[in-house]
């Protein structure tokens, strides 16, 4: 998401639209932005009074074109003396709008003295097509609050009302409700910040839609642009974890007979696993645009790996027999072309030689290492299938937090137990299967190859991965 | 809010009422609703009533330290050129007589010591016969000069203070300019500093005209190449005829005839430098001394001139503002006030005429003097009010939630200010300007006061509250957070005559 201080767009795009973020000192605007614009790192937050005291802005995009431009204001303060100021200024005998007083407060001197903040706010919003009044539901309604949206009506611009921290133990959401119906603000959106909803800014924009029913299509556009990119990212996501999976299912160290050395290998292949961990977790987190302090370190727990017998498991087997089955095939056809040269004296034994070769040589290229490995007497250590279990259930676990986490939420995750009985009973995926017999597939591997075989395995096992996520936001969890 | 007000200078007191006035009209009136509430009740005349504000608004502004900056520059700058005229008055002299190895020349002497100032001196009164005003022409020069001083480092560093903002300081200069030009003294003005400078220098000359001749030996000859000496001796006479009524001894016409040559002796020299001294004395020094006196006598008679012009619609409008009796608040018709004690809501309609806006716990009460009160500033209605038994000697003024119950609650103790007041506030909240400066005025208005924090749920906000209840001037002292000793501190030392033992300490 772009940050841009005078929103320019391109060519003759239409100008992007301008909605202010306006509210009472401490109810989370900038949160609220941060939330939107999905990007942390935008203005400052702190659970303090006065903690932004200029306008920033942050614009939304779609193909790289601003759509509309967010304005984070400092807090109002003081509106209560404001409106008392306000009166002064009326001559007597002279009635004059809302709108007319306030620009004419905003020349006097008080509006750059006492009255600096609320006349920031003022002008942000004259300059904006419409307001987003974000209201801290955990405040009692008081008449400061009236006083505001007083104002704030007579800025002629539509006011959308924000109730934020709805999630929060101690709300007062009918009062709120109660007495924004009483002012005329019957369309009113619901968030947090800190837990914000699924369809949350949806909500938002399509309450915004109606409220300036001539934008509507650009916002709709927006809505279903940002959907279309969640859709992405998770496609993305469970690629990411797929591609962990396999690379730590393939992943095999051999080591030496004797104890000592094989300890040795083991806590190597210990370390390699975490550290793919921890890189997958690391364009997870890039991906869904937080940082790395958002989630709370915690390792794998000890275990033990696992002595890799099945050099010839049936999948190996299948797999090899495929394999031996296209060097015969290859050797074969090479074979046959020596016979049709020598007319047919060869009476076919160069395809036969051909193929007895190509067979070979398959075999030796593709398990030669192995094979003379366990004649050495070489142990080949894996990755065991509960670990490539609780490394599934880890990533899933966090794909769906950062997919409801908001950008604006300050606390990192703590890693939860999950329950997803396809991974935990079943038996291992078929892709992961297939992985074991492929210690080429691993990049933790010194003889790193990429195949197509790879790829589709890869992309197999995010299918597999997605069903899992998507069945938990069914039930609401 | 303070009663005594520190004493001013009167024309600074004018001076910075002036600019107030100046600046109002060109960015717009200040915020001086405190200003206001704390004048109307202090029973002074409505023009001392006016000048008060301005100067409470000048101070607050900054303008006061500036104004007398301003002043102590102006008196640098003078004591500058008067040293400068002394040093003229000897230059001119020395340049006049030369060192005394020449004969000197009495007419060209006689005239670098008195042409340029009687040039002047003609030119000065030809201005006086001037009918239109030269005070926009020194008003510019001043009004420039000012300028450039504004930029000097330590006036530009106070200034910057005021940085962004419409510096009034820079109205200054035109309000003082405004004022004396309308007291008719600009010109008057201009014309003592410019005499008595003119007199220093001749002064001073005279002096070291007088040392000079004293110690050294000069030769007075005339000289001409066109003219006759019957021209000089004429001349000698003319000039000669005033100094010599009063007792100068002059050259008789032998001896003016005689000195066309060659210096006579000492005798007639001594009748040459009396005769110098003579003239430079009366037609230098004396018309110059009259003229200061003149200018300075009408100066002084005008002084009073130099006020404010209470008819200006500016200070009529204030004046009518301050002496009012009633605040006015916009709404003419009454909304009744409805408290409800038992279980906790009170609520104030916005929009009331201010006696009605005061709680029902005030009624019949205003006029209590030393009353104890009891207040709570934006509570959440759901919440029980009062936060203890209230003794009937304590006055219960409700939640103060809206302009109207404010500024009643405001302007009743600025009438009658409380004894004791506790002030209690919710700490779930956050502490906004308006709110905080609420509560420091509502503290600062009560004779002794304590600030009752409730709801102690979040740390955050109650360090936020207490550190902008001090930032604002709260005494640490008056910060408390159980309301239960805060209520016993109040019904005790009540005028029922409870001995007021230190209750403070007890649970």
């Amino acid at each position: 998401m772009h940050r841009l201080t005078d929103v320019v767009p391109p060519g003759n795009a239409p100008a992007p639209l301008r909605v202010a973020v306006v509210g009472h000192t401490n109810t989370g605007k900038t949160s609220l932005l941060r939330t939107l614009a999905r990007d942390a790192s935008f203005g400052e937050v702190a659970d303090s009074p006065s903690t932004t005291r200029h306008v920033e802005a942050a614009a939304l995009l779609i193909d790289g074109k601003p759509v509309l431009a967010l304005y984070d204001t400092p807090g109002l303060e003081d509106a209560v003396a404001l409106r008392d100021y306000l009166e002064r200024l009326d001559t007597p005998g002279e009635r004059r709008d809302g709108l007319a007083r306030l620009e004419q407060f905003l020349g006097t001197r008080e509006a750059s003295l006492r009255f600096e903040q609320e006349a920031k706010v003022l002008r942000q919003v004259l300059a904006s097509d419409a307001a987003l009044y974000v209201i801290d539901v955990r405040d009692p309604v008081l008449e400061k609050h009236r006083d505001e949206l007083a104002l704030l009506a007579d800025c002629a611009r539509p006011v959308l009302p924000v109730l934020n921290f709805v999630g929060a133990p101690n709300t007062r959401i009918p009062a709120w409700r109660e007495a924004l119906s009483r002012l005329a603000l019957h369309a009113v959106v619901s968030f947090d910040t800190v837990a914000p909803p699924e369809d949350g800014d949806a909500q938002l924009f399509g309450k915004l839609a109606t409220l300036l029913d001539a934008e509507a299509p650009r916002l709709q556009a927006l809505v279903q642009d940002r959907q279309r990119h969640r859709v992405l990212r998770h496609e993305a996501a469970s690629r990411v974890v797929a591609e962990m999976l396999i690379d730590v299912a393939a992943l095999r160290m051999s080591s030496p007979p004797d104890d000592a050395a094989s300890q040795q290998h083991e806590a190597k292949l210990r370390e390699a696993v975490r550290s793919r961990e921890r890189r997958c977790v690391d364009e997870l987190l890039a991906l869904y645009g937080f940082r790395a302090g958002d989630v709370a370190e915690q390792d794998l727990p000890d275990w033990q790996a696992r002595l890799e017998h099945d050099l010839f498991s049936p999948e190996a087997l299948t797999d090899m027999g495929v394999e031996v089955g296209k060097g015969v095939a290859a050797g074969a056809a090479a074979g046959a072309a020596v016979d049709l040269a020598t007319g047919g004296l060869s009476l076919g034994a160069g395809t036969l030689v051909g193929a007895a070769v190509g067979g070979l040589w398959q075999t030796a290229e593709r398990f030669g290492g192995r094979l003379l490995g366990q004649f050495r007497g070489l142990r080949e250590l894996t990755v065991d299938d509960a670990i490539l279990r609780l490394l599934a259930l880890r990533q899933q676990w966090l794909m769906r937090a950062l997919e409801r986490r908001g950008h604006a939420a300050q606390q990192p995750l703590q890693r939860q137990a999950i329950v997803d009985d396809s991974l935990r009973k079943g038996p291992l995926p078929a892709p992961l299967r297939e992985a074991r017999s492929h210690p080429e597939w691993s990049t933790l591997a010194s003889r790193h190859q990429d195949s197509t075989r790879r790829q589709s395995a890869i992309t197999a096992m995010a299918v597999i991965l997605q069903p899992g996520v998507s069945t938990d936001r069914e039930n609401g969890t | 809010m303070t009663d005594a007000v520190p004493a001013s200078p009167e024309r600074h007191t004018v001076w910075l009422a002036e600019t107030v006035r100046l600046s109002e009209a060109r960015w717009g009136p200040y915020d001086d609703a405190q200003a206001v509430r704390t004048l109307r009740h202090s029973g002074l005349p409505a023009e001392a009533l006016v000048r008060e504000r301005q100067l409470m608004l000048a101070r607050r502004e900054g303008l006061d330290t500036l104004a007398k900056q301003w002043r102590d520059y102006a008196i640098l700058l003078m004591l500058g050129t008067g040293v400068l005229a002394v040093l003229a008055g000897c230059g001119a002299a020395l340049g006049a007589l030369g060192d005394g190895s020449r004969p000197v020349n009495l007419f060209w002497a006689l005239g670098g010591l008195l042409g340029l100032n009687t040039l002047m001196f003609v030119l000065w009164l030809a201005s006086l016969l001037w009918r239109r005003p030269l005070g926009s022409l020194v008003s510019r020069v001043v009004i420039g000069l000012a300028g450039r001083l504004t930029r000097l480092p330590p006036l530009a560093a106070a200034s910057e203070r005021l940085a962004q903002r419409p510096s009034a300081a820079a109205l200054l200069p035109h309000a003082l300019i405004g004022l004396l030009s309308r007291a008719g003294i600009t010109r008057w003005l201009a014309g003592t500093l410019g005499n008595l400078w003119w007199l220093l220098a001749l002064v001073s000359a005279l002096f070291t005209l007088v040392a000079l001749l004293s110690t050294r030996r000069y030769g007075f000859v005339w000289e001409t190449t066109l003219l006759g000496p019957d021209t000089f001796v004429a001349l000698t006479q003319a000039l000669g005829k005033l100094p010599a009524a009063l007792g100068f001894a002059v050259p008789p016409p032998e001896a003016v005839r005689a000195s066309g040559g060659a210096p006579l002796d000492a005798p007639i020299q001594v009748l040459w430098s009396n005769w110098l001294l003579g003239c430079l004395i009366v037609y230098g020094v004396l018309p110059r001394l009259l003229a200061s006196v003149l200018c300075l006598a009408i100066v002084a008679r005008r002084r009073a001139r130099v006020a404010l012009d209470m008819n200006a619609p500016a200070y009529a409008a204030l004046r009518e503002r301050l002496s009012a009796t009633s605040a006015p608040l916009g709404v003419t018709d009454v909304a009744p006030a409805t408290l409800d004690h038992a279980g906790g809501t009170a609520s104030a309609y916005a929009g009331a005429g201010h006696a009605n806006a005061l709680a029902p716990g005030y009624a019949g009460r205003e006029d209590e003097p030393g009353a104890h009160v009891l207040v709570g500033v934006e509570l959440p209605p759901d919440h029980p009010w009062p936060p203890g038994a209230v003794p009937p000697s304590v006055i219960d003024a409700g939640t103060l939630d809206g302009r109207a119950a404010r500024n009643a609650l405001l302007e009743q103790f600025a009438r009658q200010t409380p004894a004791r007041a506790v002030i209690v506030c919710d700490a779930s909240q956050t502490p906004d300007r308006g709110t905080v400066s609420l509560v420091v005025e509502l503290a600062q208005g009560a004779r002794q006061a304590q600030v009752c924090l409730q709801n102690l749920g979040d740390a955050d906000r109650l360090n936020a509250w207490r550190e902008r209840l001090l930032t604002l001037g709260l005494a640490p002292a008056t910060l408390d957070t159980d309301p239960a000793r805060a209520l016993a501190w109040l019904a005790n030392g009540s005028p029922d005559g409870a001995a007021a033992s230190a209750t403070a300490n007890g649970a």
